[in-house]
């Protein structure tokens, strides 16, 4: 047995050192060290392994040998054995065994060394990096809140201000400027309307002066033919929008264009107008529905002096209108046209199976759809109204609106009739002599001529009598015999069909085609022409009420009324004016 | 008092005194902007579309001028309770008055990103109200009366304890006591501090790996390595509980990392759409 003593020393805490020492009884034979309870040499560190090594005594050297595959160091350099007594340090795991000079009382003196970690290195492992909270595994706010704000500034400043004084600089020639002169558009509050579009990329044709709202001069630059709302010389407020055209006219807010249809923008000035203006003629509106004059068509009353009444609907004193055409619609459509056109309607193949005409045999949309096409003789009258004059001579047919004409034609006609029947005489007579042949020498006396060309003239004054006066012309025009007419002759007082009887309103067929006619046009039980045969607002309002009225079709006043009025002055040039008065 | 109770009572300061006022402020914005038509629409051009705008704008200062009065302690005739109060309510009714303002036309414009980084800032805001609210008080029943400093010299002592049970056992089972020490963290990146998990725990996988070989050994032997995973288990309660407890330190602070930043690039912004606005006038 080998006497054998360990001194102990084991650093821990802060440092602290602690040391002990133990004598122990060595086998001659090896001895083990290790954790385990069989090791004469017991490591009590869990790092160490439980048989990690074993103390070899050869002569004089003390070996250190590794144990159970494991390994030791021999100056911080691992192997698998290492001599003890030459004064080398041997790492057995955590541990660290050296020889220490003799001592009397033993035969051997070792020095066992343990390094235990600190408890804040302990800690500090628990935390890799010592990174606990997110500010020491993100960057910091601060930089954060850095590059944001230079970012926005970039974009949001910089990079717009820097695009419109580029575009400063290239006045009139947009085609060269560079991209940056675009990168304003982010200052776009909205979407431009369709019809601008084309400026997007071009803030400074409506914004030319930085800070300074847009102006009228702008707008008019594009549009200078558009009218006055008003005539401006007639009425005191000579600009009812306040603050020019983009007081009403607002941009950047969509597609749908910069059109405003609010109902109150004509209804702040026109529910009062009488009272704002003494000198309108127009009647005060606020609202279709509910307060909206009845309509008041422009009714011409005296084609010769082209005299134009407007009159309410349905008034007693409601005037007819003369057109100086003779028109009833009951005796073309409806139940009353069975008896009138029946026999027409069926002879002509075109209106197979009906027993009347209906609206649109002669009433078709103009293309586009706004007003109807005018009617005329050729396509809607003429096929029934067919103008042969003599039973002798079916199908010769006089020139419809040729007046002139048709007294020529009917003149040559019936002169020419008689001039037959002059040339035709001697040979009557020969036939009635039993010879075909004329006598040489023979002619017609000149009494029978003259009698002959006599008839022929009272022929022809009794076919234009009957032909202006009431067989043909008479039946639809309003005509006037020689004796009353400026020329002397059979004269036809010119058609004045009113177009549109309402021009200060726009109205379209084309959307109201899903709707029969005699929903709104009484038609059917017209006798004369001189009805006219608009709806009154009472048919409109069964589909169209205000802007805020339920369930109708929201109507505000655009719908059927303009603002800006072409046939007034142009807009531009009124202001312009006034501007210049005003300065 | 709890920490659930005091943060209940910023919101309800002087009975509830700017939610009031974040009230009226809403509900007149909501009635004006009902109440009135414009011949373009809404949108922040009118009258209206001003009005709302430099509420709105004001406010926004006013709010952030919080982020920096917060800072100043010491004596003076302020709350912070109160400020507090203000600055949730307010800013919540902010969300209407910036909406009506906007007249609900967006795009893809500077305008609609100072306001889409304002709702950012106020949602954030929410978040973090809710944050205040309730993570504290679940900090609280998280940590047990412990701090973090404690619970990680907790978990070192049970280091040194399974130490001390390891020493009876094999080779094996030292090496888990090992592992459990050094793969054991707590934090240590983004990822692992926001999900409060670390799928590679040194002392989860030595628990689990303790159980499968202790299957294997004699009764005695099988004993002292149950009780080694006991003493590991104790460990690992106390180590997700220090996780819990960064996660939600961290989600009282992650909120902050939006509703800052973002609050310093809406006030560029708006800057920049105050300026726009008046650059393109009209």
């Amino acid at each position: 047995m080998r006497r054998t003593r360990i001194r102990s020393t084991i650093t821990g805490q802060g440092g602290r050192i602690q040391h002990s020492e133990t004598v122990l009884e060595l086998p001659h034979g090896p001895a083990g060290i290790g954790r385990g309870a069989g090791n004469p040499i017991r490591l009590g560190d869990i790092r160490a392994r439980e048989e990690a090594a074993r103390l070899v005594f050869r002569e004089n050297d003390v070996i250190v040998e590794a144990c159970g595959g494991g390994t030791i160091t021999a100056h911080d350099v691992e192997t698998d054995r290492a001599l003890l007594s030459d004064g080398t340090t041997v790492g057995i795991g955590p541990y660290r065994l050296t020889m220490l000079p003799a001592e009397s009382d033993v035969d051997l003196v070792l020095g066992l060394e343990l390094e235990t970690a600190d408890t804040a290195e302990l800690l500090a492992r628990l935390v890799p990096g010592g990174k606990s909270t997110l500010g020491d595994t993100l960057v910091s706010k601060r930089s954060l809140s850095w590059l944001l704000f230079a970012v926005c500034l970039l974009v949001a400043l910089v990079l717009p201000v820097a695009a419109y004084w580029v575009a400063q600089g290239h006045e009139g020639d947009r085609g060269s400027l560079p991209r940056l002169a675009t990168l304003d558009n982010v200052w776009e509050t909205g979407e431009l309307s369709d019809s601008h579009k084309f400026l997007a990329d071009n803030c400074e044709a409506c914004h030319p002066v930085a800070f300074q709202p847009t102006r009228d001069e702008e707008c008019t630059a594009c549009h200078a033919t558009t009218g006055h709302h008003f005539e401006p010389a007639r009425f005191s407020i000579a600009d009812a929008a306040e603050g020019g055209c983009v007081g009403c006219h607002g941009e950047h807010q969509g597609p749908n264009g910069s059109v405003p249809v609010q109902q109150s923008l004509c209804s702040d000035c026109h529910a009062t107008l009488a009272e704002r203006e003494p000198a309108t003629v127009l009647l005060d509106v606020s609202d279709f529905g509910s307060d909206h004059p009845q309509f008041r068509p422009s009714v011409m009353t005296d084609p010769a002096t082209r005299t134009i009444v407007r009159a309410s609907l349905g008034a007693p004193d409601f005037p007819a209108e003369r057109s100086n055409l003779k028109f009833p619609h009951n005796l073309h459509i409806g139940p009353e046209a069975k008896n009138t056109v029946n026999d027409f309607v069926t002879r002509l193949g075109r209106y197979e199976g009906r027993e009347a005409l209906q609206c649109s045999d002669c009433h078709r949309p103009e293309p586009g759809g706004a007003y109807m096409a005018k009617v005329n003789m050729r396509d809607h009258c003429a096929d029934c109204h067919r103008l042969e004059f003599d039973s002798d001579a079916p199908g010769r047919v006089l020139p419809h609106g040729l007046p002139d004409e048709v007294i020529a034609v009917i003149n040559d006609y019936y002169i020419a009739k008689a001039l037959q029947r002059i040339e035709s005489t001697p040979q009557v007579q020969a036939a009635e002599r039993g010879s075909t042949r004329r006598r040489a020498g023979q002619t017609t006396s000149a009494e029978v001529r003259r009698d002959t060309l006599a008839e022929a003239r009272r022929q022809v004054d009794q076919m234009l009598d009957g032909t202006f006066g009431g067989r043909l012309c008479g039946v639809c025009h309003i005509t006037y015999p020689p004796e009353r007419s400026a020329s002397g002759e059979w004269e036809v007082a010119p058609v004045h069909v009113t177009e549109v009887w309402e021009p200060k309103a726009r109205f379209r067929h084309g959307s109201h085609d899903t709707m029969a006619c005699a929903e709104c046009h009484a038609a059917e039980a017209s006798d004369n022409s001189g009805d006219v045969l608009l709806p009154d607002i009472t048919s409109c309002r069964s589909c169209h009420l205000g802007e805020n009225e339920g369930a109708a079709i929201p109507s505000s006043c655009g719908m059927c009324h303009i603002y800006h009025d072409d046939r007034l002055s142009p807009l531009a040039r009124g202001r312009m004016a006034q501007s210049g008065e005003g300065g | 008092m709890n920490r659930a109770v005091r943060h209940e009572s910023f919101l309800a300061w002087r009975n509830f005194r700017h939610l009031k006022w974040a009230c009226v402020l809403s509900i007149l914005s909501v009635g004006l902007y009902l109440g009135f038509d414009f011949p373009a629409g809404h949108n922040g051009g009118t009258w209206l579309g001003y009005t709302l705008g430099t509420i709105g704008a004001l406010l926004i200062v006013w709010l952030m001028w919080f982020g920096i009065r917060k800072r100043r302690y010491g004596p003076g005739n302020w709350s912070l309770k109160g400020w507090l109060s203000a600055h949730v309510y307010l800013g919540l009714s902010l969300v209407i008055v910036g909406t009506l303002h906007t007249g609900f036309q967006l795009g893809w414009n500077i305008h609609s990103l100072a306001y889409i980084l304002m709702l950012i800032v106020i949602a954030s805001g929410a978040i973090g109200l809710l944050v205040y609210v309730r993570v504290p008080q679940l900090m609280t029943e998280n940590r047990r009366s412990q701090s973090l400093d404690e619970m990680a010299r907790a978990i070192v002592e049970i280091d040194g304890e399974a130490a001390k049970a390891a020493l009876q056992l094999s080779d094996e089972f030292a090496e888990l006591v090992r592992m459990s020490q050094n793969g054991t963290h707590i934090g240590g990146s983004f990822r692992r501090i926001i999900t409060a998990r670390d799928s590679g725990c040194g002392t989860a996988r030595a628990i689990a790996r303790a159980r499968e070989i202790s299957r294997n050994l004699p009764p005695v032997e099988a004993q002292k390595a149950s009780e080694l995973a006991r003493i590991l288990g104790g460990k690992l309660e106390i180590v997700q509980r220090a996780r819990r407890d960064l996660r939600l330190k961290a989600l009282l602070d992650l909120w902050l990392y939006i509703h800052v930043p973002v609050t310093i690039a809406l006030v560029i912004t708006l800057i920049a759409h105050i300026i726009a606005v008046y650059f393109y006038w009209g």
